[in-house]
């Protein structure tokens, strides 16, 4: 039961993100695919990976959270001392926190109007709020997180910047090297 | 007192080290708050509305192709490439080293995958044949930089989505742009290879020897033909374009060069999207901030602002370059694209410049904000690499900035290098 549970924290968003960027890659390429060669055009294939487009940059979000990704400007807090410096980090991540639970609450409602207003999808007729309901799932997620995070972060306040900015994955090393200053790219 | 909540709020979030994405969000939210002027609904609901677009999602795709294309050995080929063109010159290895980044810019969308992939090739090569390592790195930050100006480029995509401008007609009119750029940095390094003496390979390559070279990179070198010359042929969207070159991507490197093994790609989706997501939790949040901006009539006192300074265009352009260098030296790129773009677009619009032709401006200002000390993204990146200091880098930049600066310039003035392309092939 641990083992799954320290998997699944590692592991989670994973479990759709992959398949997701996956299958929307062979999705765009067979739509492709049917127009040139088949002449044939798919109505669905669009719309469909838009919408897992949506749901994976929001579990990529929470996933962020997971391994300490999102891009943050650190020039400013490094001038403080360490003991600032990890408070403003902590700081940073209670008003991330706030967000993210105003967001889900937000969002949630968003997506149970929609439900009330019946609308579906153009093509493939599905309920719309299925479309909306990638920002609640993903902010909740994002919620968890960040708990986790505060939580690690808390308990480990003296130990080293890294090893307080960073909660360790439990399978594998955390081989992404942490983001500077304005982050991966653009 | 509203523009101050959301832009101080901004400011001080942002260097509280909240992510910057949500730095942006919980700025509009605490304007919301405050003010009343957008309903929270409408905000919340951008979240999904602002993702849910065709084009945007060529960012993912592009992102994708470039990190399947470096693991793949895509990039060891294109070096190779220009290897036996430029190698025996004076400076040849830095001759090469931006050509190679011109190529693989035309296959990558961003700069720091174009550092990564290249610098870690020519930085050691170019310490033994005894560079300055200052130059060296300096040079591969630099000529780096050029991934984001050379389509395809996440800049370029973002700036389409933001300024609702067609991605295809950016990605011509960067061509121009982007190869200016690096040939004013071949200029350069030429110029001072030959006064520290830097001497070329002796070994010269026969036309075969070239030839060889040339079939061995084939399938790399298809690349940007697959992605540009579909698009403009009208065979793909830019979005589909993106999908075949990831599709291309799986299928050379794990079967062809056979560089990634099929255990291995899983990593390789993984760190995509989630590099993607980080970059683009901003683009949730920009919907409900251009609506403040727009309900506030921001871009019309900033625009009364800066036409007060001076009613020459010339010189207001100019501002503009500088506004956009500073900004492109703090800011997160993609985060100063959704921010500026709406408020800086009329004013040059209503000025005469195409919205095209400034998208390729903002795109080459910001990137050299990426290698502009003391914060450019590049230049970390390329330190990690080389082991120099940032110090040491930052001194050794600052003659690539001018050359660079200049040639945007150039790009500024003469709008014929960003619009010759599109006037061309679009009509």
């Amino acid at each position: 039961m641990k083992k799954i549970l320290t998997w699944l924290d590692d592991y989670f968003e994973s479990i759709f993100m992959v398949p997701l960027l996956f299958s929307m890659s062979i999705i765009i390429g067979i739509q492709v695919f049917m127009r040139y060669v088949a002449k044939n055009s798919l109505a669905w294939s669009e719309e469909v990976s838009r919408y897992m487009f949506i749901y994976l940059m929001y579990f990529g979000i929470s996933y962020g959270v997971r391994k300490g990704r999102h891009i943050r400007i650190l020039v400013f807090t490094n001038l403080f001392s360490l003991r600032v410096r990890k408070t403003l980090m902590l700081i940073s991540d209670i008003l991330f926190l706030i967000f993210a639970v105003i967001i889900t609450l937000q969002s949630t409602e968003v997506a149970q109007l929609i439900a009330r207003l019946g609308q579906i999808t153009a093509s493939t007729e599905i309920s719309m709020s299925v479309v909306y309901s990638a920002v609640p799932i993903g902010f909740t997620l994002v919620s968890i997180r960040l708990i986790q995070n505060l939580v690690y972060k808390i308990r480990n306040f003296s130990s080293p910047f890294e090893t307080f900015n960073h909660r360790p994955m439990h399978g594998i090393k955390n081989t992404i090297p942490a983001v500077g200053n304005s982050g991966e790219d653009k | 007192m509203t523009s101050v909540i959301l832009f101080g709020g901004f400011i001080l979030f942002s260097m509280l080290s909240v992510p910057i994405g949500i730095s942006l969000g919980l700025a509009v939210m605490g304007t919301i708050f405050y003010s009343g002027i957008v309903d929270i609904t409408f905000f919340a609901q951008g979240l999904t509305t602002a993702m849910d677009s065709f084009p945007l999602m060529a960012a993912v795709f592009f992102i994708l192709a470039g990190d399947l294309m470096g693991k793949g050995g895509i990039s060891k080929r294109l070096l190779k490439v220009a290897d036996v063109f430029f190698g025996h010159h004076t400076g040849g290895l830095a001759l090469v080293t931006v050509v190679a980044c011109m190529f693989f810019a035309a296959i990558s969308g961003t700069g720091s995958a174009t550092v990564a992939a290249i610098g870690t090739m020519v930085i050691p090569e170019m310490t033994k044949k005894n560079y300055d390592k200052g130059f060296s790195s300096a040079l591969i930050a630099s000529s780096g930089s050029i991934g984001a100006m050379i389509p395809p480029s996440i800049t370029m995509v973002i700036y389409g989505v933001t300024a609702g401008v067609s991605i295809t007609a950016i990605f011509l009119a960067g061509i121009l742009p982007g190869i200016l750029v690096g040939i004013s940095l071949m200029i350069y390094s030429y110029i001072i290879s030959k006064k520290n003496d830097y001497k070329g390979e002796d070994k010269r390559y026969s036309l075969k020897e070239k030839l060889s070279v040339i079939n061995e990179a084939k399938w790399s070198l298809l690349v940007p033909v697959i992605i540009l010359g579909g698009i403009y042929g009208g065979i793909f969207t830019p979005t589909e374009a993106a999908a075949a070159a990831v599709i291309y991507g799986y299928i050379i490197g794990v079967f062809v060069y056979k560089e990634i093994k099929l255990v291995e790609l899983p990593d390789v989706i993984l760190r995509s999207g989630l590099i993607t997501a980080t970059v683009l939790v901003i683009i949730g949040t920009s919907a409900g901030f251009g609506r403040i901006l727009t309900l506030e009539r921001i871009p019309e006192l900033i625009a009364n602002f800066i036409v007060g300074v001076s009613s020459n265009k010339y010189i207001i352009f100019i501002l503009i370059n500088l506004l956009l260098l500073a900004v492109g030296t703090f800011m997160e790129t993609l985060a100063a694209v959704i921010i500026l773009t709406p408020i800086l677009l009329p004013i040059v619009t209503a000025l005469g410049m195409s919205p095209v032709q400034f998208g390729i401006i903002m795109v080459i200002n910001l990137a050299i904000g990426f290698v502009t000390p003391p914060l450019g993204a590049n230049l970390f990146v390329s330190c990690q690499i080389s082991g120099v200091s940032f110090e040491r880098i930052s001194r050794s930049i600052i003659p690539f900035i001018l050359v660079m600066a200049a040639a945007l310039m150039l790009i500024t003035f003469i709008p014929e290098i960003s619009m010759f392309l599109p006037n061309l092939l679009m009509k």
